[in-house]
């Protein structure tokens, strides 16, 4: 009787341990990608150029950045929508960049969810006034990683 | 949740008390009887043909406290030989998944097949079991993805929570279980099982742009289709004469 006393407390036990679950943790590093855009130069358009004073934000949305040197910058899209206006400000003259894409949702795990990636539409268009013209590396441009470039501007 | 955890160690307790009492009682009773039984007593007569017939308890209980649905699991076991037990389990569940970025609901019906042996041996006369058992288990459900939210970790545009109320119907799993248990014999007939199951997803058919979270009978996937479950039965011995 002892002998099945300590078998039963064993049994118990394991009981015991489960009642508390794993909870996984999402560790993955797989988020809603940005659109990575890169800045070229017009006259040599193998040249990464970069712009002095950059300013970027959305419409309706405060600086993502302000008055930085850079020749590339990452900025997230609108999961809830199909289109988004951005403003680039170089020099004091205000170019901008209307985005449109297709989403698509992708679930990851159970801790991580989903996330967005994206097709960029033909429609996308840039109004150039310190801007020459922009360009993708493919067509149709996905964006699924923050990896490569989406869009290169040249300027 | 924590009153999920909360409740299973209240129920572990309530058996361990029952158990305990059981025990008690015996040893009082065994004075008296032990000189009697001695020669007469075979581990149970051979005459019958042991067939057990008992329902998981721990469901209809949370089903009261948390005040929605969860399912109902009948257990079915046939002692083939003096230690070895055909088992089998079966019933429905339904399961609301609440992840913090995800709700889904999930429900269907499964079944379980498979052995328990009984690694414990009993004084005479009496029934008791620590076992160890196998199952193949199988599920056929479906699962509805309620809504999601897709996070804005720069929290430019904020998070974004999509409504597709979408319904995958037709999954299905297979899956292997390990089963450890304890049976005890309270009333003459009348057993009290505790189990712990742990579990292995052999294959499932996903639903398409999502994953199935939650299998019936399964419980929660874990990562690599790991999983664990438990129940607590009351079984009956229903004496069937052979001929």
């Amino acid at each position: 009787m002892i002998r099945f006393y300590k078998n039963a407390l064993f049994v118990f036990l394991i009981i015991s341990l489960q009642s508390c679950e794993i909870d996984d943790i999402c560790v993955q590093e797989v988020v809603t990608p940005k659109l990575i855009i890169k800045f070229y130069d017009a006259a040599d358009r193998e040249i990464e150029k970069q712009v002095d004073t950059l300013s970027v934000w959305a419409e309706g949305k405060d600086k993502l950045y302000e008055k930085v040197k850079t020749d590339s910058i990452a900025i997230p899209l609108n999961s809830a929508v199909d289109v988004v206006n951005y403003f680039f400000e170089s020099s004091s003259l205000t170019d901008t960049l209307q985005i449109h894409y297709t989403r698509k949702e992708i679930f990851v795990s159970r801790s991580c969810g989903f996330k967005m990636n994206f097709i960029l539409g033909n429609e996308t268009q840039l109004s150039c006034q310190w801007t020459d013209s922009f360009e993708t590396e493919q067509t149709p441009q996905s964006i699924e990683n923050e990896q490569e470039v989406h869009l290169k501007i040249y300027h | 949740m924590n009153k999920k955890c909360i409740l299973k160690y209240i129920i572990s307790l309530f058996f361990a008390l029952c158990a305990n009492y059981s025990w008690t009682q015996e040893k009082v009773v065994k004075v008296e009887d032990s000189l009697a039984v001695i020669e007469t007593d075979t581990v149970r007569p051979k005459k019958f043909y042991e067939i057990r017939l008992g329902l998981d308890i721990s469901r209809p209980i949370m089903q009261l406290a948390q005040g929605q649905e969860i399912g109902l699991e009948l257990t079915l076991d046939y002692r083939l030989a003096a230690n070895w037990y055909i088992a089998s389990e079966f019933g429905y569940e339904s399961e609301i998944g609440h992840e913090e970025i995800i709700d889904f609901y999930t429900r269907g019906n499964y079944a379980k097949l498979g052995f328990n042996y009984n690694a414990y041996e009993n004084l005479s006369g009496m029934n008791n079991e620590v076992y160890i058992g196998l199952r193949y288990g199988f599920s056929k459900f479906q699962q509805e993805l309620n809504n999601f939210t897709i996070l804005d970790l720069d929290d430019y545009f904020g998070d974004y929570t999509e409504v597709p109320n979408r319904l995958y119907e037709g999954l299905s799993a297979h899956w292997a279980e390990l089963h450890f248990g304890l049976k005890v014999e309270t009333l003459p007939n009348l057993f009290l099982t505790a189990s712990v199951h742990f579990k292995k997803l052999i294959s499932d058919k996903e639903p398409e742009g999502f994953a199935n979270l939650y299998i019936p009978g399964f419980n929660k996937v874990f990562l690599n289709g790991s999983g664990v479950g438990f129940n607590y039965t009351i079984a009956y011995l229903i004496p069937l004469k052979k001929k």
